[in-house]
């Protein structure tokens, strides 16, 4: 089966479930179903700002799973964490507030782009297995975010926010800000594709070719650890690594050839955070955990995809 | 001053705490054959990789022809099964440079790619992934993608590995025309003693005794080659060929 195709079936039939999965709630829902529509200037923000987040973590969790280093992003967001306490740690020290500063969050993406760094550097250049570096890093910046929260007063509310995301209260700045970083990575990894997948896949075959095999894995880091650190503020810590590792995970799965992996995964990661916002309101979960509950869905989904494939297509051989 | 592809000076390759060779010295003259020969983890493969800048030398140095480019042949393919690269994207990572930045193929690739995977035997598989290629497909495909931008210097570690015996004595004549055409230089590790020796015209011997570099024809000699492998045996010439027998 060509690569058209077959991406084309994983499209209908992903689309066709969704649909289908929205009629039976609406169906069974009908007054909150009529609200959710009557309202879209509540939702549309997030909403959208969701597909963007969804977007870019599923085009991110592609190279995150390909490099079998799914847990860096619970590790940058770590970091992250670590930035932030240590922004509100020094500003406490000298009396300053952080309240409406960006500062904190630029704190928070520096660390997050320290740790990021150390481990593109240190995992070509020890023989460390890369989950022990992923978890030092991890277990580090966790232990010290412990010690300073607790010597810290102001900005745990903001630091909440920052951390598990607001999802439900994006404004129409920080949706722009949220579409400029998504469509600035999205452009750079098509650019860049090449480069980034093939030092990836054979970094041993890239050097001797005289690729920089070093400095395309640090910016390949570089742009993971924006990618999340931005996807952080909006849906939090969770949703982003469900968004990292599901939607790669199916197109993965039974993909023919990378461009597939990618229409795939991309398609899924617009997919998810809209149902995710829409079951949310409908049955006022958290929308954090909505958005994780339909990643799992999906996840469910993808074994009918397989069988329905293999029994439609199995004979072509 | 001759034309030289790789100068060694006193080289010495292997790990920190493990010296694998003695110092190696040679001048090797662009368009030659080098064959590295030897025992199981005598260093061949890791002499290969300081040759092409994987690792540093523990002493010594080299230096290769300037503006040399290299196509390498691994031992094994190296890409991660996990990733579903197509023959066609492992041919483009060979010729990176040359491809467009925003087409998914340019028309140099195309003819290159076609006319690579032609002389391969394996048209038909350029878009198969290849985590799905038999072994020997996949040997093909490995050195389609280190041919395909012509460089200078050819490397390959152990090539024949899961090859045929009928493409492997076409690979030879295969590799023959490339070196008449483009003035390639061939650095080959292959465990076949008897087959290598009759190939290539430099042989650099890494032994567990010691190691022997220099033309075929000077190190095919019982008394060098008894001392490299440190065991006895008997080299002899049969209708031009010539043949090592332990004994």
């Amino acid at each position: 089966m060509s690569t058209a195709k077959t991406v084309s079936f994983r499209y209908i039939f992903y689309s066709l479930f969704t649909g289908l999965g929205i009629f039976l709630v609406a169906h069974s829902r009908p007054e909150e179903t009529q609200l959710f529509w009557g309202n879209s200037d509540l939702w549309r923000e997030p909403v959208l700002a969701g597909v963007f987040c969804g977007f870019l973590s599923a085009l991110l969790g592609v190279y995150i799973l390909l490099n079998r280093i799914v847990f860096i992003s619970l590790a940058i967001s770590q970091g992250a964490s670590f930035g932030i306490f240590l922004s509100y740690f020094v500003a406490g020290f000298f009396g300053i507030s952080l309240a409406q500063s960006p500062i904190s969050f630029i704190a928070g993406l520096l660390v997050a782009l320290l740790s990021a760094m150390l481990f593109a550097w240190l995992r070509r250049a020890r023989r460390i297995p890369d989950e022990s570096l992923i978890g030092l890093i991890y277990v580090a910046a966790s232990g010290l975010t412990i010690l300073i929260g607790d010597r810290i007063s102001e900005g745990h509310h903001n630091i909440d926010d920052l951390l598990f995301g607001n999802a439900v209260a994006v404004t129409p700045y920080e949706l722009k800000i949220i579409a400029g970083v998504t469509f600035a990575l999205a452009l750079i990894h098509l650019v860049f594709r090449r480069e980034f997948l093939y030092a990836s896949a054979d970094p041993e075959f890239m050097k001797i070719k005289g690729l920089k095999v070093k400095f395309w894995g640090i910016f390949l880091y570089f742009t993971l650890t924006l990618g999340i650190t931005f996807n952080l503020k909006t849906l939090g810590a969770l949703p982003v690594f469900a968004l990292m590792v599901v939607p790669p995970l199916i197109s993965l799965k039974r993909a023919q050839g990378i461009r597939e992996a990618f229409l795939v995964s991309l398609f899924l990661g617009i997919l998810i955070p809209p149902l995710g916002y829409y079951l949310s309101f409908i049955y006022s979960f958290p929308t954090g955990s909505s958005v994780i509950a339909v990643s799992c869905l999906y996840t469910l989904l993808s074994f009918g995809e397989t069988f329905l494939s293999r029994l439609l297509f199995s004979r072509k051989g | 001053m001759q034309n030289l592809a790789l100068q060694l000076q006193d080289l010495v390759v292997g790990y920190p705490g493990r010296v694998l060779t003695s110092p190696l010295s040679l001048q090797l003259p662009v368009g030659s054959r080098l064959g590295i020969i030897g025992g199981n983890g005598s260093g061949k493969t890791t002499l290969l990789k300081t040759l092409m800048g994987i690792q540093s030398p523990l002493q010594g140095s080299y230096q290769w022809k300037p503006g040399s480019q290299f196509g390498y042949v691994p031992q094994e393919s190296h890409v991660d099964p996990l990733f579903p690269l197509s023959v066609s994207d492992l041919l483009k990572m060979g010729m990176l440079k040359g491809l467009s930045r925003f087409r998914k193929t340019s028309p140099s690739y195309r003819k290159a790619a076609l006319s690579m995977l032609e002389e391969m035997e394996i048209p038909e598989r350029e878009e198969a992934l290849v985590r799905d290629l038999s072994g020997g497909e996949r040997q093909r495909a490995l050195i389609a993608r280190a041919w395909i931008n012509k460089p200078q210097v050819l490397v390959m570690d152990e090539p024949f590995a899961a090859i045929d015996h009928r493409f492997k004595e076409k690979l030879w004549g295969i590799f023959s025309s490339w070196q008449r055409d483009h003035e390639l230089t061939l650095l080959i590790i292959d465990h076949d003693l008897n087959r290598v020796i009759n190939q290539v015209d430099w042989l650099i011997v890494l032994g567990h005794r010691g190691t022997a570099v220099g033309p075929v024809e000077e190190i095919l000699k019982p008394e060098t080659l008894s001392h490299a492998y440190g065991a006895p045996l008997h080299v002899h010439r049969e209708n031009g060929q010539f043949q090592v027998h332990f004994l």
